[in-house]
């Protein structure tokens, strides 16, 4: 399998459960180092490498099920993204505080920034992921079903953060199983199936093709066959 | 009265005890204050790992280490006392860095046990190398270099009172962002950029450096070590009593927790240390006591008493980050 993200892309990666979607960001985010094969990030390679590195070279990433910091308020779990990031090094706690505003509004968890994340509901952390990952101002952004656990309204306020993210200049690759939002918001979209590509192109290339129906809904049921 | 006045005014009131006792107080309270100081410095230091996920169950490693490097460093090559403290300073804090670097990755009960097996080994190596620690049967410090009473008294004072600045600078600087992250959840915090290892370094090297310090400033108060005492398994349990009993991950807590610990054992060994084992037993029934009835310790049930006050009197809210400090 080989693909290629160019910048100010909003890429979709779809496929059925167990398809390998998390392992593939997995191994671009460090946390399982490939056993073969290359992975670069702005011409240099970069698999191998620790999470933690990856983060410092401007890749930032959510979590399917989310890891918030439970015990922390919403805002200090947002904080410590600007901290510590490529450029948090130099950041005094005032601006980091600052800097966690933005992200947080962006989300729609202002209101919230002083509950513990752990007080959170599933949706609430799942906003706060994206928050936390927006304060390490990332250059890529690879988002893990941030949607998983919505209601249909903040789907679609999610949906308009992430059009103002990707308007900003931020690339990003989004795994999802609600395929309307990827049809929605991503310009490109690669189909896993079984750790194997099934098939790459627009959303509406995608969303016809009968092998990917067929590996999302089964083969059509012949008519008349069973009834 | 919120908690914010009750707060600063027991630290103000700590820190006189503290500092002052040795100057002013009796015989009995100067040894009161001095024991509580001690225990002081160790709780903030075991809870200063914990805050950043790392529970150490062998506190004692760095007593004891600090105790013999104090005691060794004087005897030997006649080291002054200040210096011998700084000599165990150093000493805890790269037995605090090494246990970073021999654990690496490895979290809880894993960490535990390694600080247990750390210990246990640095007690089998005092007792096994006689020539330099006088074994088993101990060592004297040389009466020599003895500043007085009052130095030492003076210095465990200090110590705990730059222990606890020691944890209000951490509470207050981006390494309190990175310890909780990293006690939540430490491979999510790697994606925000932490490196665990930097950060687990720096905590064991302070932690340890501190805890160190007590078990030095012990053996110019007591003048005798031996492998049993310096690393006995007491020190590590009341370590990390004094917190969890005060009020963990907080910054008075341990501070709390230990004047607790020191005055409850001292009252049920003078009230009922004539019964055989009753002190221990009411000591023991006690603590659990706290633990069930107090889950965030005595801070949390002070909050929590401050907190119903306040809203019967004038039903103003409390910030929700009230619960911080």
């Amino acid at each position: 399998m080989s693909f290629e993200v160019r910048p100010g892309q909003f890429f979709g990666i779809i496929g059925a459960n167990g398809a390998g979607k998390t392992t593939l960001l997995n191994l671009i985010t460090g946390y399982a180092p490939p056993s073969s094969g290359t992975i670069e990030f702005e011409g240099e390679p970069i698999h191998g490498l620790p999470p933690y590195r990856i983060a410092h070279r401007g890749i930032g990433r959510t979590f399917q099920i989310t890891q918030p910091f439970a015990e922390m308020s919403v805002r200090d779990n947002v904080m410590t993204g600007a901290l510590f990031s490529r450029n948090g090094a130099r950041r005094s706690l005032k601006e980091a505080r600052a800097m966690s505003e933005e992200p947080l509004r962006l989300v729609g968890l202002t209101d919230q920034a002083d509950v513990p994340a752990g007080a959170l509901t599933l949706g609430g952390k799942k906003k706060l992921e994206l928050a936390r990952v927006l304060a390490t101002e990332p250059k890529l952004i690879l988002l893990d079903e941030v949607m998983g656990g919505l209601t249909w309204g903040e789907i679609e306020d999610l949906m308009s953060t992430l059009r103002r993210i990707h308007a900003a200049g931020a690339t990003i690759v989004m795994i999802e199983h609600v395929v309307h939002v990827i049809v929605d918001l991503c310009d490109h979209v690669f189909v896993l199936n079984f750790g194997r590509e099934l098939f790459r192109g627009t959303p509406q290339d995608v969303i016809t093709h009968p092998e990917v129906i067929e590996a999302y809904l089964g083969k059509p049921i012949a008519a008349g066959a069973d009834a | 009265m919120n908690m914010r006045y009750v707060s600063v005014s027991l630290w103000v009131a700590g820190l006189l005890l503290a500092l002052l006792t040795p100057v002013f107080g009796s015989p009995t309270m100067v040894d009161i204050t001095f024991r509580t100081c001690s225990l002081v410095v160790l709780a903030v230091s075991w809870n200063l790992m914990a805050s950043a996920g790392l529970i150490s169950l062998g506190h004692s490693a760095f007593f004891g280490l600090g105790g013999y490097a104090a005691i060794l460093a004087t005897n030997s090559a006649g080291t002054p006392f200040w210096l011998s403290l700084l000599g165990s300073l150093v000493a805890g804090a790269i037995l605090g860095l090494g246990l970073a670097l021999i654990t690496g990755k490895m979290r809880g009960i894993y960490f535990a046990i390694t600080t247990l097996a750390v210990s246990e080994g640095l007690r089998v190596i005092a007792v096994m190398l006689p020539d330099l620690t006088g074994g088993a049967k101990g060592a004297y410090l040389a009466p020599d270099n003895f500043p007085g009473a009052f130095t030492v008294n003076m210095a465990m004072g200090i110590a705990a009172v730059g222990t606890c600045l020691i944890a209000w600078a951490i509470s207050r600087s981006r390494y309190h962002f990175a310890f909780r992250a990293m006690r939540a959840n430490e491979g999510a915090s790697q994606m925000l950029g932490i490196y665990p290892l930097k950060y687990r370094a720096a905590i064991t090297a302070i932690s340890g450096s501190v805890a160190s310090l007590a078990g030095a400033v012990e053996v110019w108060h007591g003048g005798y070590i031996d492998p049993a005492l310096a690393f006995d398994l007491h020190i590590t349990i009341t370590s990390q009593i004094a917190p969890i009993l005060g009020g963990i991950y907080t910054l008075s807590g341990p501070v709390l927790g230990a004047v607790a610990t020191t005055l409850i054992g001292d009252a049920t060994r003078i009230g009922l240390g004539h019964i055989e084992g009753a002190s221990l037993l009411v000591f023991g029934l006690i603590l659990v006591g706290c633990v069930l009835y107090l889950p965030q310790g005595i801070r949390g049930g002070i909050a929590q008493f401050l907190d119903r006050r306040s809203k019967r009197s004038a039903s103003t809210p409390m910030p929700a980050d009230a619960g911080q400090r």
